[in-house]
């Protein structure tokens, strides 16, 4: 079952790659990937559907979170994706 | 109050954001890129520059200049194979969380992307083995981005930062002033620690009848050691310090057990298994801690302190997290457990007590006549004492450095833990003794790991750093041999160093004296045990040079005891085939 991860990151290319190199090292395949910005021009916000990792995907947000450049991560409630 | 406006280029605002930050040593090589940061580098009286050979030496400099001063370490190096030469040492870095500021040059932005010469995407591929990193394309940036990256590396949990700056960067005209304002809006404070949480803790210690205190490197780099020591004592918790932690509580404390893990001492090992509460302090459940993690510490509660809140869960469930930084949790806690009593926990002693008497750390000795390595390095701690700074390679020299040195002080030993980097030990030595040269430094090395990176012995005679060198000459990769003979059925396949022969000789391919000598050292051999202390007190009498001693050692000692890789902690063997008898607890 994917998870879909909500993040918000500062608006940079590092800050996104960043994201997209820690979810392979990590272990976590990406299946979806919408990246766009904020009403405010330092910020974006990406949206993530990572696949089943080896560990609950709730390590992979913490992971996520301690990045400098992420602002905030977290998994979306399961009915969010159902409705995709 | 903002000083004054300074003209100058991005190389002088780069060199003065250096002076600021109280930088006192840079560890580097400059190349094509990183050149204009060079010439205002010649000028500058409180920045000092070590000429390494290799930017690999570089990189483990400053990180043992980190380890052992407790301030972030420094390594600059120009674009494209230099910088690539600091991969290795950031991943080492970035695994044992020491913070280190790796400055890079990088090709005019012009030609960022155009496959230029000497051009490397250094940022893209150090993502993975840094906290973060930057690229400065802009003069301007240069002093806030240098402080931001500072700040980074010392915060929080510590770690490398890169700062690759692009050349025309640092030709541009700008100016500077100091102080700057850090723009880091991604940069969660420490938190302080969860009030209930720690209640919580000392509670479930306050009732625990087998707790082990499993502390870590993270109580080193939070310099926790007084807090640690008085939480201990009021608790009357056994301890275990892990491989970084060695020396942040004493080893001859009565409490002190010794290190887990995959050749820790049999009574840490076995504390943990049989403990009914374990309390991490700045520890990460390593699998060289846990052997196989579903068999660890099964009856165990865990309560797990960490500054990276990542860290709490990661490999094992904590049933009461607490994130804060290590000293200011344990301060709480100390004072927590203070308003409770505990539980009469001598039957937990008894049986601890025990296990040391029965399984204490010790060794065979060697054959007739020759020099065993575990008494080298057993004598080596005793000559140079727990006040000496020790950094020691990666394989059975490094274990039996964490075993029979003294580890009594904070900050006196160095070495590669998480990544495991052999070479790591005499350019972090070389780091360690530029933080601290009244200090005696000691790298303990393999004959392997020495000839990675031994070059730096070169800049050690050249700079003024005279540290001093173990080499434990066994002739083979000694810790892959004892796999191989342990696993392989004694398949030894290109684990061999020396060129054939007298299987007892160590190498002498390269003649580590003759080579030591042509870096500028001073050179002993040692073959013989009766000749260790001679050898070991004209080693320590020599201050004015780097000393080298090859103390050629039998090639068949290994490393006891052993959780075999992939196995249970409860598989232990003390010696070979000797899987120790620990009966019933029966509380």
């Amino acid at each position: 079952m994917p998870d879909r991860l909500s993040v918000t990151l500062e608006n940079t290319p590092d800050a996104l790659a960043r994201i997209v190199q820690l979810c392979r090292g990590r272990g976590y395949p990406i299946e979806e990937l919408t990246f766009g910005g904020t009403g405010h021009p330092a910020v974006a916000r990406l949206t993530v559907v990572v696949g089943a990792g080896p560990r609950p995907v709730g390590r992979l947000v913490a992971q996520l979170d301690r990045l400098v450049g992420v602002l905030h991560a977290a998994v979306e409630p399961a009915a969010a994706l159902a409705a995709v | 109050m903002t000083e004054p406006l300074e003209s100058t280029t991005g190389a002088g605002a780069l060199v003065r954001t250096l002076e600021e930050l109280g930088v006192d040593t840079v560890f580097g090589i400059p190349g094509g890129a990183i050149l204009p940061a060079y010439d205002p580098l010649l000028d500058s009286a409180r920045v000092r520059h070590v000429l390494v050979r290799h930017e690999q030496g570089a990189g483990h400099a400053a990180t043992g200049y980190a380890q052992a001063s407790g301030q972030v370490g420094v390594c600059m190096a120009t674009s494209g194979p230099g910088a690539t030469n600091l991969v290795t040492p950031l991943a080492d870095a970035y695994l044992d969380s020491v913070p280190v500021v790796a400055i890079t040059g990088q090709v005019p932005g012009g030609m960022l992307g155009s496959d230029a010469f000497q051009e490397a995407d250094i940022l893209g591929m150090t993502m993975p083995v840094t906290k973060h990193g930057y690229q400065v394309r802009e003069a301007d940036d240069i002093p806030r981005v240098l402080a931001q990256a500072f700040h980074l590396a010392a915060t929080g949990r510590p770690g490398p930062v890169l700062v690759d700056i692009t050349k025309d960067a640092l030709q541009a005209p700008t100016t500077f002033t100091w102080p700057v304002r850090l723009d880091l809006p991604g940069l969660r404070p420490v938190p302080a620690p969860h009030a209930g949480q720690v209640r919580a803790a000392a509670r479930l210690l306050a009732e625990a009848k087998r707790p082990v205190l499993y502390v870590g490197g993270g109580v080193a780099k939070a310099s926790a050691e007084a807090e640690l020591w008085a939480f201990a004592e009021l608790t009357g918790a056994p301890v275990v310090t892990t491989l970084m932690a060695l020396g942040a509580f004493p080893a001859s404390h009565p409490q002190h057990l010794g290190m887990p893990g995959m050749h820790g001492s049999v009574t840490a090992v076995t504390a943990l298994q049989r403990a009914d509460l374990v309390v991490a302090i700045g520890a990460r459940f390593d699998d060289r801690v846990t052997g196989r993690p579903d068999t660890f510490a099964r009856g165990a509660k865990v309560v797990h302190i960490d500054v990276d809140p990542a860290e709490i869960g990661k490999n094992r469930a904590a049933d009461v997290p607490i994130v804060g930084d290590a000293a200011v949790v344990l301060r709480q806690l100390t004072a927590a457990a203070a308003q409770l009593g505990s539980v009469d926990r001598r039957a937990w002693w008894a049986k601890l007590d025990e296990w040391r008497r029965t399984y204490p750390l010790g060794y065979d000795p060697a054959p007739d006549g020759l020099l065993g390595p575990q008494q080298v390095i057993e004598r080596l701690g005793q000559f140079a004492g727990p006040e000496a700074v020790y950094a020691a390679g990666v394989g059975q020299h490094q274990m039996w450095a964490a075993q029979f040195l003294p580890h009594e002080r904070p900050r006196t030993w160095l070495n590669s833990g998480g990544l495991g980097t052999m070479g790591y030990a005499v350019p972090a030595a070389m780091g360690a003794k530029a933080a601290r040269p009244d200090a005696v430094v000691w790298a303990v090395d393999g004959d392997g790991c020495f000839q990675m990176t031994c070059q730096e012995l070169v800049t050690c005679a050249l700079e003024g750093l005279p540290i001093k060198v173990a080499v434990i000459n066994n002739g083979a990769l000694g810790m892959v041999r004892q796999w191989q003979t342990l696993f392989y059925d004694e398949r030894y396949s290109n684990t061999r160093l020396h060129p054939g022969g007298d299987a007892a000789a160590g190498t002498r391919c390269p003649d580590f004296v003759r080579l030591a000598e042509a870096m500028g050292c001073y050179a002993l051999r040692c073959d013989r045990p009766e000749d260790l202390d001679g050898v070991l007190d004209k080693a320590m009498s020599c201050n004015d040079r780097p000393v080298v001693v090859d103390f050629v050692v039998h090639q068949d000692a290994m490393v006891w005891p052993m959780v075999a890789a992939g196995a249970g902690n409860d598989e232990i063997q003390a010696a070979r085939g000797l899987r120790p008898d620990f009966g019933d607890l029966t509380d």
